[in-house]
Protein backbone atom coordinates (compact mmCIF):
# COMPACT_ATOMS: atom_id res chain seq x y z
CA UNK A 1 0.00 0.00 0.00
CA UNK A 2 1.91 3.25 -0.91
CA UNK A 3 0.68 5.69 1.80
CA UNK A 4 1.71 8.57 -0.53
CA UNK A 5 -1.44 7.46 -2.90
CA UNK A 6 -3.40 7.59 -0.01
CA UNK A 7 -2.61 11.01 1.56
CA UNK A 8 -2.73 12.56 -2.31
CA UNK A 9 -6.65 11.01 -2.62
CA UNK A 10 -7.36 12.43 0.71
CA UNK A 11 -6.65 15.72 -0.84
CA UNK A 12 -8.54 15.05 -3.65
CA UNK A 13 -6.38 14.09 -6.08
CA UNK A 14 -8.38 11.61 -8.64
CA UNK A 15 -5.33 10.38 -10.32
CA UNK A 16 -4.12 8.96 -6.79
CA UNK A 17 -7.53 7.58 -6.41
CA UNK A 18 -7.73 5.94 -9.10
CA UNK A 19 -4.12 4.09 -8.74
CA UNK A 20 -6.35 3.09 -5.57
CA UNK A 21 -9.08 1.49 -7.41
CA UNK A 22 -6.93 -0.46 -9.75
CA UNK A 23 -5.02 -1.53 -6.72
CA UNK A 24 -7.76 -3.06 -4.48
CA UNK A 25 -10.66 -3.20 -7.47
CA UNK A 26 -9.69 -6.64 -8.35
CA UNK A 27 -9.74 -8.18 -4.53
CA UNK A 28 -12.82 -5.80 -3.13
CA UNK A 29 -15.07 -7.32 -6.45
CA UNK A 30 -13.48 -11.04 -5.74
CA UNK A 31 -14.78 -10.89 -2.23
CA UNK A 32 -18.46 -9.30 -3.36
CA UNK A 33 -18.50 -11.82 -5.49
CA UNK A 34 -18.44 -14.35 -3.00
CA UNK A 35 -20.73 -12.50 -1.06
CA UNK A 36 -23.59 -11.84 -3.50
CA UNK A 37 -23.42 -14.60 -6.08
CA UNK A 38 -24.06 -12.10 -8.96
CA UNK A 39 -21.02 -10.63 -11.21
CA UNK A 40 -23.60 -7.49 -12.04
CA UNK A 41 -24.65 -6.65 -8.07
CA UNK A 42 -21.26 -7.08 -7.00
CA UNK A 43 -19.91 -4.82 -9.47
CA UNK A 44 -22.59 -2.51 -8.21
CA UNK A 45 -21.33 -3.34 -4.71
CA UNK A 46 -17.66 -2.25 -5.72
CA UNK A 47 -18.70 0.84 -7.39
CA UNK A 48 -20.97 1.77 -4.04
CA UNK A 49 -17.67 0.93 -1.96
CA UNK A 50 -14.73 2.88 -3.79
CA UNK A 51 -17.38 6.45 -3.93
CA UNK A 52 -18.41 5.60 -0.06
CA UNK A 53 -14.80 5.24 0.45
CA UNK A 54 -13.79 8.45 -2.25
CA UNK A 55 -16.01 10.93 -0.17
CA UNK A 56 -15.04 9.66 3.49
CA UNK A 57 -11.33 9.18 2.45
CA UNK A 58 -10.69 12.25 4.41
CA UNK A 59 -12.12 10.69 8.24
CA UNK A 60 -9.78 7.65 7.49
CA UNK A 61 -7.11 8.23 10.39
CA UNK A 62 -5.10 5.18 9.62
CA UNK A 63 -3.56 5.31 6.42
CA UNK A 64 -2.06 1.68 7.36
CA UNK A 65 -5.70 0.65 7.91
CA UNK A 66 -6.98 1.40 4.05
CA UNK A 67 -7.51 -2.52 3.30
CA UNK A 68 -9.38 -3.21 6.87
CA UNK A 69 -11.47 -0.11 5.62
CA UNK A 70 -12.79 -0.92 2.68
CA UNK A 71 -13.45 -4.34 3.21
CA UNK A 72 -15.75 -3.11 6.01
CA UNK A 73 -17.25 -1.04 3.49
CA UNK A 74 -17.57 -3.33 0.86
CA UNK A 75 -19.29 -5.54 2.78
CA UNK A 76 -21.82 -2.70 3.78
CA UNK A 77 -22.31 -2.38 0.52
CA UNK A 78 -23.37 -5.75 0.04
CA UNK A 79 -25.57 -5.65 2.73
CA UNK A 80 -27.35 -3.04 0.61
CA UNK A 81 -27.14 -5.02 -2.35
CA UNK A 82 -29.04 -8.00 -0.70
CA UNK A 83 -31.17 -5.90 1.05
CA UNK A 84 -32.25 -3.89 -2.48
CA UNK A 85 -32.71 -7.42 -4.27
CA UNK A 86 -35.12 -8.72 -1.66
CA UNK A 87 -36.99 -5.73 -1.69
CA UNK A 88 -37.19 -5.92 -5.79
CA UNK A 89 -37.26 -9.62 -6.10
CA UNK A 90 -40.13 -11.05 -3.94
CA UNK A 91 -38.53 -14.21 -5.48
CA UNK A 92 -34.75 -14.78 -5.37
CA UNK A 93 -33.88 -16.46 -8.51
CA UNK A 94 -30.30 -18.52 -9.24
CA UNK A 95 -28.60 -16.42 -12.17
CA UNK A 96 -26.14 -18.71 -13.08
CA UNK A 97 -23.67 -17.06 -15.59
CA UNK A 98 -22.34 -19.34 -18.42
CA UNK A 99 -19.21 -17.60 -18.51
CA UNK A 100 -18.13 -17.80 -14.77
CA UNK A 101 -19.15 -21.53 -14.10
CA UNK A 102 -16.39 -23.88 -14.55
CA UNK A 103 -16.18 -26.75 -17.38
CA UNK A 104 -17.41 -30.16 -16.24
CA UNK A 105 -13.27 -31.23 -16.44
CA UNK A 106 -11.96 -28.65 -13.74
CA UNK A 107 -14.78 -28.78 -11.59
CA UNK A 108 -13.60 -28.90 -7.82
CA UNK A 109 -17.01 -29.41 -6.57
CA UNK A 110 -20.01 -31.55 -8.72
CA UNK A 111 -22.79 -29.62 -9.99
CA UNK A 112 -25.37 -31.27 -7.82
CA UNK A 113 -23.76 -30.21 -5.03
CA UNK A 114 -22.52 -26.90 -6.14
CA UNK A 115 -26.31 -26.06 -7.03
CA UNK A 116 -26.94 -27.21 -2.94
CA UNK A 117 -24.12 -24.96 -1.95
CA UNK A 118 -25.35 -22.15 -3.96
CA UNK A 119 -28.86 -22.32 -2.31
CA UNK A 120 -27.89 -23.00 1.09
CA UNK A 121 -25.53 -19.69 0.73
CA UNK A 122 -28.48 -17.71 -0.50
CA UNK A 123 -30.41 -18.72 2.88
CA UNK A 124 -27.47 -17.08 4.73
CA UNK A 125 -28.06 -13.37 5.99
CA UNK A 126 -25.25 -10.76 4.93
CA UNK A 127 -23.65 -11.34 7.91
CA UNK A 128 -23.09 -14.96 7.89
CA UNK A 129 -22.21 -14.98 3.76
CA UNK A 130 -19.45 -11.88 4.80
CA UNK A 131 -17.74 -14.13 7.57
CA UNK A 132 -17.96 -17.26 5.65
CA UNK A 133 -16.58 -15.32 2.80
CA UNK A 134 -13.67 -13.51 4.33
CA UNK A 135 -12.52 -17.00 6.09
CA UNK A 136 -12.62 -19.42 3.35
CA UNK A 137 -12.16 -16.73 0.67
CA UNK A 138 -9.53 -14.56 1.85
CA UNK A 139 -8.80 -16.64 4.36
CA UNK A 140 -8.72 -14.73 7.82
CA UNK A 141 -9.18 -16.12 10.71
CA UNK A 142 -12.50 -15.34 13.03
CA UNK A 143 -9.92 -12.44 14.81
CA UNK A 144 -9.07 -10.94 12.10
CA UNK A 145 -12.39 -10.40 10.37
CA UNK A 146 -13.80 -9.20 13.91
CA UNK A 147 -11.06 -6.60 13.85
CA UNK A 148 -11.98 -5.84 10.27
CA UNK A 149 -15.53 -5.44 10.31
CA UNK A 150 -15.31 -3.62 13.62
CA UNK A 151 -17.52 -7.06 15.11
CA UNK A 152 -16.84 -9.19 18.59
CA UNK A 153 -14.75 -11.87 18.12
CA UNK A 154 -17.72 -13.69 19.86
CA UNK A 155 -19.74 -12.87 16.87
CA UNK A 156 -18.08 -13.64 14.43
CA UNK A 157 -17.30 -17.20 16.21
CA UNK A 158 -21.04 -17.47 16.21
CA UNK A 159 -21.79 -16.33 12.70
CA UNK A 160 -19.25 -18.49 10.97
CA UNK A 161 -21.04 -21.63 13.64
CA UNK A 162 -24.20 -21.53 11.82
CA UNK A 163 -23.28 -20.48 8.47
CA UNK A 164 -20.95 -23.40 8.21
CA UNK A 165 -23.49 -25.54 10.05
CA UNK A 166 -26.19 -24.56 7.43
CA UNK A 167 -23.30 -25.12 4.67
CA UNK A 168 -22.73 -28.57 5.99
CA UNK A 169 -26.59 -29.18 6.03
CA UNK A 170 -26.48 -28.28 2.31
CA UNK A 171 -23.19 -30.93 1.90
CA UNK A 172 -24.52 -33.99 3.68
CA UNK A 173 -28.01 -33.47 1.50
CA UNK A 174 -26.47 -33.99 -1.28
CA UNK A 175 -24.35 -37.07 0.04
CA UNK A 176 -27.37 -38.45 0.62
CA UNK A 177 -28.40 -37.99 -2.84
CA UNK A 178 -25.82 -39.45 -4.17
CA UNK A 179 -25.93 -42.30 -1.57
CA UNK A 180 -29.57 -43.04 -2.39
CA UNK A 181 -28.19 -42.98 -6.21
CA UNK A 182 -30.91 -40.35 -7.09
CA UNK A 183 -28.39 -38.66 -8.93
CA UNK A 184 -27.01 -41.32 -10.60
CA UNK B 1 -13.57 -33.81 12.72
CA UNK B 2 -12.94 -35.34 9.38
CA UNK B 3 -16.43 -33.99 8.62
CA UNK B 4 -15.50 -30.50 9.55
CA UNK B 5 -12.11 -30.60 7.72
CA UNK B 6 -14.37 -31.99 4.53
CA UNK B 7 -16.69 -29.26 4.92
CA UNK B 8 -13.71 -26.81 5.36
CA UNK B 9 -12.43 -27.85 2.07
CA UNK B 10 -15.66 -28.22 -0.01
CA UNK B 11 -16.17 -24.96 0.67
CA UNK B 12 -12.56 -23.59 0.42
CA UNK B 13 -13.01 -25.09 -3.01
CA UNK B 14 -16.41 -24.09 -4.06
CA UNK B 15 -15.24 -20.24 -2.78
CA UNK B 16 -12.52 -20.11 -5.53
CA UNK B 17 -14.81 -20.57 -8.29
CA UNK B 18 -15.95 -17.31 -9.67
CA UNK B 19 -14.35 -14.31 -11.23
CA UNK B 20 -11.41 -12.65 -9.73
CA UNK B 21 -11.33 -9.24 -11.90
CA UNK B 22 -13.01 -6.22 -11.84
CA UNK B 23 -13.98 -5.30 -15.44
CA UNK B 24 -12.37 -2.65 -16.90
CA UNK B 25 -16.43 -0.95 -17.41
CA UNK B 26 -16.59 -1.11 -13.67
CA UNK B 27 -13.56 1.33 -12.95
CA UNK B 28 -14.36 3.60 -15.62
CA UNK B 29 -18.10 4.29 -14.05
CA UNK B 30 -16.30 4.89 -10.55
CA UNK B 31 -13.49 7.25 -12.10
CA UNK B 32 -16.45 8.93 -14.06
CA UNK B 33 -18.60 8.94 -11.32
CA UNK B 34 -15.91 10.89 -8.55
CA UNK B 35 -16.31 14.13 -10.32
CA UNK B 36 -19.79 14.33 -8.91
CA UNK B 37 -18.72 12.91 -5.58
CA UNK B 38 -17.26 15.90 -3.54
CA UNK B 39 -15.43 14.81 -0.61
CA UNK B 40 -16.79 15.46 3.03
CA UNK B 41 -14.32 16.49 5.60
CA UNK B 42 -14.04 15.23 8.75
CA UNK B 43 -16.82 15.45 11.04
CA UNK B 44 -14.34 16.81 13.95
CA UNK B 45 -13.76 19.90 11.60
CA UNK B 46 -17.49 20.42 11.06
CA UNK B 47 -17.69 21.23 14.82
CA UNK B 48 -20.37 18.04 15.28
CA UNK B 49 -20.13 15.20 16.64
CA UNK B 50 -21.00 10.96 15.00
CA UNK B 51 -24.76 11.92 16.61
CA UNK B 52 -24.86 14.81 14.31
CA UNK B 53 -23.83 12.71 11.33
CA UNK B 54 -27.84 11.70 11.15
CA UNK B 55 -29.21 14.96 10.54
CA UNK B 56 -26.74 16.21 8.52
CA UNK B 57 -27.75 13.02 6.16
CA UNK B 58 -31.40 14.30 6.19
CA UNK B 59 -30.73 17.72 5.55
CA UNK B 60 -28.45 16.08 2.50
CA UNK B 61 -31.85 13.85 1.13
CA UNK B 62 -33.57 17.48 1.71
CA UNK B 63 -31.42 19.39 -0.32
CA UNK B 64 -30.37 16.72 -2.82
CA UNK B 65 -34.11 16.10 -3.59
CA UNK B 66 -34.54 19.85 -4.50
CA UNK B 67 -31.57 20.38 -6.67
CA UNK B 68 -33.26 17.42 -8.29
CA UNK B 69 -37.00 18.59 -8.28
CA UNK B 70 -35.31 22.04 -9.96
CA UNK B 71 -33.04 19.46 -12.30
CA UNK B 72 -36.51 17.97 -13.30
CA UNK B 73 -38.26 21.17 -13.91
CA UNK B 74 -35.38 22.75 -16.09
CA UNK B 75 -35.44 19.34 -18.22
CA UNK B 76 -39.57 19.61 -18.02
CA UNK B 77 -38.74 22.97 -19.62
CA UNK B 78 -36.64 22.08 -22.33
CA UNK B 79 -38.85 19.79 -23.41
CA UNK B 80 -41.47 22.11 -24.16
CA UNK B 81 -43.43 23.58 -21.65
CA UNK B 82 -43.74 23.93 -17.40
CA UNK B 83 -45.82 20.70 -16.29
CA UNK B 84 -44.81 19.39 -19.54
CA UNK B 85 -45.52 15.48 -19.01
CA UNK B 86 -41.71 13.66 -18.31
CA UNK B 87 -41.36 10.24 -19.71
CA UNK B 88 -44.82 10.58 -21.73
CA UNK B 89 -46.13 7.97 -24.05
CA UNK B 90 -44.57 9.99 -26.99
CA UNK B 91 -41.57 10.24 -25.57
CA UNK B 92 -40.94 6.68 -24.65
CA UNK B 93 -42.24 5.97 -27.74
CA UNK B 94 -39.16 7.97 -29.57
CA UNK B 95 -36.83 5.23 -27.81
CA UNK B 96 -34.55 8.13 -26.29
CA UNK B 97 -32.36 6.45 -24.43
CA UNK B 98 -29.60 8.04 -22.63
CA UNK B 99 -26.64 6.61 -21.75
CA UNK B 100 -25.92 5.39 -18.36
CA UNK B 101 -23.02 7.20 -16.16
CA UNK B 102 -22.96 3.42 -14.80
CA UNK B 103 -22.67 -0.19 -16.55
CA UNK B 104 -25.81 -0.65 -14.10
CA UNK B 105 -28.98 -1.90 -16.47
CA UNK B 106 -30.62 1.30 -15.88
CA UNK B 107 -32.96 2.45 -18.20
CA UNK B 108 -34.23 6.25 -18.77
CA UNK B 109 -37.19 6.25 -20.33
CA UNK B 110 -36.99 9.00 -22.77
CA UNK B 111 -35.07 12.16 -21.53
CA UNK B 112 -31.51 12.58 -22.07
CA UNK B 113 -31.14 14.07 -18.48
CA UNK B 114 -31.34 11.12 -16.12
CA UNK B 115 -31.43 14.04 -13.09
CA UNK B 116 -32.93 12.72 -10.14
CA UNK B 117 -32.48 9.11 -10.12
CA UNK B 118 -28.54 8.20 -9.01
CA UNK B 119 -28.93 10.85 -6.18
CA UNK B 120 -31.45 11.78 -3.04
CA UNK B 121 -33.14 9.05 -1.80
CA UNK B 122 -31.42 6.41 -4.58
CA UNK B 123 -28.42 6.99 -2.16
CA UNK B 124 -27.57 4.30 -0.31
CA UNK B 125 -25.14 6.19 1.85
CA UNK B 126 -27.70 8.23 3.50
CA UNK B 127 -29.48 5.24 4.72
CA UNK B 128 -29.16 5.01 8.58
CA UNK B 129 -26.99 2.31 9.65
CA UNK B 130 -28.84 -1.53 9.80
CA UNK B 131 -31.92 0.03 7.91
CA UNK B 132 -33.18 -0.10 4.75
CA UNK B 133 -34.54 3.08 2.88
CA UNK B 134 -37.92 2.22 1.53
CA UNK B 135 -38.95 5.38 0.06
CA UNK B 136 -39.08 9.36 0.63
CA UNK B 137 -41.30 11.79 0.36
CA UNK B 138 -41.72 13.94 -2.85
CA UNK B 139 -40.12 17.08 -1.27
CA UNK B 140 -37.20 14.62 0.39
CA UNK B 141 -37.65 16.39 4.05
CA UNK B 142 -38.87 12.48 5.10
CA UNK B 143 -38.02 8.85 4.52
CA UNK B 144 -39.61 6.15 5.33
CA UNK B 145 -37.24 3.18 6.46
CA UNK B 146 -37.48 -0.59 7.88
CA UNK B 147 -35.17 -0.65 10.81
CA UNK B 148 -33.49 -4.09 11.63
CA UNK B 149 -35.92 -4.68 14.51
CA UNK B 150 -38.81 -4.41 11.58
CA UNK B 151 -40.11 -1.43 12.57
CA UNK B 152 -41.34 0.99 10.06
CA UNK B 153 -40.42 4.67 10.76
CA UNK B 154 -40.42 8.15 9.07
CA UNK B 155 -37.16 10.02 9.91
CA UNK B 156 -37.54 13.67 9.41
CA UNK B 157 -35.09 16.01 8.34
CA UNK B 158 -34.44 17.21 11.87
CA UNK B 159 -33.55 13.47 12.69
CA UNK B 160 -36.85 12.79 14.65
CA UNK B 161 -38.59 9.30 14.04
CA UNK B 162 -42.32 8.35 14.24
CA UNK B 163 -42.92 5.09 14.28
CA UNK B 164 -45.69 4.27 11.91
CA UNK B 165 -45.77 0.04 13.02
CA UNK B 166 -44.28 -2.75 14.20
CA UNK B 167 -44.24 -5.35 11.20
CA UNK B 168 -42.45 -7.97 13.51
CA UNK B 169 -45.91 -8.20 15.07
CA UNK B 170 -46.34 -10.22 11.74
CA UNK B 171 -45.37 -13.29 12.29
CA UNK B 172 -45.36 -14.84 8.58
CA UNK B 173 -43.04 -11.65 7.91
CA UNK B 174 -40.00 -13.45 7.06
CA UNK B 175 -39.22 -15.97 3.85
CA UNK B 176 -40.86 -16.51 0.29
CA UNK B 177 -44.21 -15.16 2.37
CA UNK B 178 -42.68 -11.73 3.39
CA UNK B 179 -45.10 -8.85 1.75
CA UNK B 180 -42.93 -6.27 0.15
CA UNK B 181 -42.72 -2.76 0.40
CA UNK B 182 -43.71 0.61 1.99
CA UNK B 183 -44.07 3.64 0.50
CA UNK B 184 -44.83 7.29 1.85
CA UNK B 185 -47.50 10.00 0.27
CA UNK B 186 -45.71 12.85 -1.59
CA UNK B 187 -46.08 15.52 1.22
CA UNK B 188 -44.84 13.01 3.83
CA UNK B 189 -48.10 12.73 6.02
CA UNK B 190 -49.33 9.40 5.19
CA UNK B 191 -47.72 5.87 4.96
CA UNK B 192 -49.03 2.86 2.85
CA UNK B 193 -47.42 -0.87 3.55
CA UNK B 194 -48.42 -4.09 2.38
CA UNK B 195 -48.77 -6.09 5.34
CA UNK B 196 -50.66 -9.53 6.44
CA UNK B 197 -54.26 -9.83 8.06
CA UNK B 198 -53.90 -13.53 9.32
CA UNK B 199 -50.21 -14.39 10.48
CA UNK B 200 -49.21 -17.89 9.82
CA UNK B 201 -50.83 -19.21 6.49
CA UNK B 202 -48.70 -20.03 3.74
CA UNK B 203 -51.29 -18.58 1.31
CA UNK B 204 -50.96 -15.28 2.73
CA UNK B 205 -53.84 -12.74 3.77
CA UNK B 206 -51.84 -10.19 1.68
CA UNK B 207 -53.39 -6.44 2.42
CA UNK B 208 -52.37 -3.06 2.28
CA UNK B 209 -52.62 -0.83 5.54
CA UNK B 210 -52.79 2.99 5.64
CA UNK B 211 -51.50 5.70 8.41
CA UNK B 212 -51.25 9.06 8.94
CA UNK B 213 -47.71 9.77 10.12
CA UNK B 214 -47.99 10.21 13.78
CA UNK B 215 -51.52 9.50 14.41
CA UNK B 216 -53.72 6.19 14.78
CA UNK B 217 -53.28 2.41 14.13
CA UNK B 218 -53.03 0.93 10.34
CA UNK B 219 -56.19 0.23 9.02
CA UNK B 220 -56.55 -1.81 6.18
CA UNK B 221 -57.10 -0.29 2.82
CA UNK B 222 -57.56 -3.48 0.51
CA UNK B 223 -57.10 -7.17 1.03
CA UNK B 224 -56.08 -9.72 -1.56
CA UNK B 225 -59.14 -11.42 -2.55
CA UNK B 226 -56.96 -14.56 -3.15
CA UNK B 227 -54.94 -14.59 -0.34
CA UNK B 228 -51.72 -12.91 -2.28
CA UNK B 229 -48.60 -11.11 -1.41
CA UNK B 230 -48.93 -8.04 -1.92
CA UNK B 231 -45.83 -5.50 -2.72
CA UNK B 232 -44.27 -2.48 -3.95
CA UNK B 233 -47.24 -0.24 -2.94
CA UNK B 234 -46.35 3.24 -4.53
CA UNK B 235 -47.89 6.36 -4.45
CA UNK B 236 -48.73 8.74 -7.64
CA UNK B 237 -46.41 11.80 -7.72
CA UNK B 238 -49.52 13.63 -6.44
CA UNK B 239 -50.55 11.51 -4.14
CA UNK B 240 -53.92 10.39 -4.92
CA UNK B 241 -53.37 6.85 -6.48
CA UNK B 242 -51.15 3.79 -5.25
CA UNK B 243 -49.96 0.87 -7.94
CA UNK B 244 -48.90 -1.96 -6.05
CA UNK B 245 -48.62 -6.22 -6.94
CA UNK B 246 -50.99 -8.60 -5.56
CA UNK B 247 -50.21 -12.46 -6.20
CA UNK B 248 -51.40 -15.97 -5.63
CA UNK B 249 -48.76 -17.99 -3.33
CA UNK B 250 -45.94 -15.61 -4.80
CA UNK B 251 -46.81 -16.37 -8.52
CA UNK B 252 -49.73 -15.10 -10.83
CA UNK B 253 -49.01 -11.55 -10.42
CA UNK B 254 -50.74 -8.94 -11.03
CA UNK B 255 -50.91 -5.37 -10.67
CA UNK B 256 -53.76 -3.00 -9.23
CA UNK B 257 -54.04 1.34 -9.66
CA UNK B 258 -56.45 2.37 -7.07
CA UNK B 259 -57.51 6.09 -5.25
CA UNK B 260 -54.94 6.35 -2.11
CA UNK B 261 -58.07 5.78 0.25
CA UNK B 262 -58.71 2.77 -0.73
CA UNK B 263 -61.44 3.16 -3.02
CA UNK B 264 -61.53 2.14 -7.17
CA UNK B 265 -59.21 -0.68 -6.97
CA UNK B 266 -58.40 -1.69 -10.18
CA UNK B 267 -56.57 -4.85 -11.44
CA UNK B 268 -54.40 -4.22 -14.85
CA UNK B 269 -54.55 -7.12 -16.99
CA UNK B 270 -51.52 -6.87 -19.17
CA UNK B 271 -49.54 -8.91 -21.52
CA UNK B 272 -47.04 -10.27 -18.74
CA UNK B 273 -48.92 -13.47 -18.28
CA UNK B 274 -48.56 -15.57 -14.80
CA UNK B 275 -45.50 -14.46 -14.11
CA UNK B 276 -44.31 -12.12 -11.38
CA UNK B 277 -43.74 -8.62 -10.91
CA UNK B 278 -40.66 -7.01 -9.60
CA UNK B 279 -41.53 -4.02 -9.06
CA UNK B 280 -43.50 -0.41 -9.91
CA UNK B 281 -42.77 2.70 -10.74
CA UNK B 282 -44.68 6.34 -11.67
CA UNK B 283 -43.79 8.51 -14.06
CA UNK B 284 -42.95 12.21 -12.65
CA UNK B 285 -45.69 13.12 -14.45
CA UNK B 286 -48.07 10.39 -13.29
CA UNK B 287 -49.52 9.72 -16.57
CA UNK B 288 -47.36 5.91 -16.82
CA UNK B 289 -46.80 3.32 -14.78
CA UNK B 290 -43.75 0.87 -15.19
CA UNK B 291 -43.41 -2.51 -14.52
CA UNK B 292 -40.55 -5.40 -14.56
CA UNK B 293 -41.54 -8.38 -15.01
CA UNK B 294 -40.82 -11.94 -15.42
CA UNK B 295 -43.16 -14.13 -17.60
CA UNK B 296 -44.96 -17.54 -17.12
CA UNK B 297 -44.00 -19.20 -19.31
CA UNK B 298 -40.74 -18.78 -19.63
CA UNK B 299 -41.64 -17.87 -23.48
CA UNK B 300 -42.65 -14.50 -22.69
CA UNK B 301 -39.55 -14.15 -21.26
CA UNK B 302 -38.67 -11.20 -18.61
CA UNK B 303 -38.56 -7.63 -19.02
CA UNK B 304 -40.18 -3.81 -18.62
CA UNK B 305 -43.54 -2.45 -19.54
CA UNK B 306 -45.40 -0.09 -19.38
CA UNK B 307 -48.90 1.69 -18.77
CA UNK B 308 -51.56 4.21 -18.66
CA UNK B 309 -53.16 4.22 -14.82
CA UNK B 310 -56.31 3.08 -16.53
CA UNK B 311 -54.67 0.46 -18.00
CA UNK B 312 -54.49 0.96 -21.43
CA UNK B 313 -51.58 1.36 -23.82
CA UNK B 314 -49.50 -1.33 -22.81
CA UNK B 315 -45.46 -0.45 -24.54
CA UNK B 316 -42.96 -3.40 -24.27
CA UNK B 317 -39.45 -1.82 -23.02
CA UNK B 318 -36.43 -4.14 -24.84
CA UNK B 319 -33.09 -3.94 -23.48
CA UNK B 320 -33.69 -3.45 -19.94
CA UNK B 321 -34.54 -5.21 -16.51
CA UNK B 322 -34.40 -1.95 -14.65
CA UNK B 323 -36.19 0.72 -15.20
CA UNK B 324 -35.37 4.65 -14.36
CA UNK B 325 -38.05 7.30 -14.75
CA UNK B 326 -36.59 10.41 -15.69
CA UNK B 327 -37.37 13.30 -12.95
CA UNK B 328 -38.18 10.12 -10.44
CA UNK B 329 -35.48 8.45 -7.77
CA UNK B 330 -34.22 4.66 -8.89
Amino acid sequence: MDRDLVERAKQGDKDAFTALVVQYGDRLFSVAYRILRDTTRAEDAVQQTFLTAWRELRRLRDDDRLEAWLYRLLVNACFAEIRHTRRWQPGLRVITDPEIAPSSDDTQVSVALRDELERAFRRLSGDQRAVLAMHHYLGLSGAEIAETLGLSRGTVRSRLHYARQQMRAAIEADSRLVATGELA
Amino acid sequence: MNQDLNVDSILDGWFTEGPTRLPDRSVEAIVGRLDGTPQRRPIASLGGVQLDRYALALVGVAAVAAAAVLAANLVSNRQGGVGGPLGSPSSSASGSVAPSPTPRRSLDLGSSQPVAGRIGCGNQGLIPLRATLLDCSGDGTRVLVLNSNLDLLVVHADGSETQVAQLSQLEAYRGSSRPVGATISPDGTRVIFAGLTTAGLSCHNGALFGVDVGAGLPEVLWESERDGIVSYPTFSPDGTRIAFADSYCDHDHNVWVMNADGTDPRQIVGPFGAGRVHGVAWSAAGDRIALSYSGVPDSLGSGILTFAPDGSDFRQVSGADEFCWPGRRC
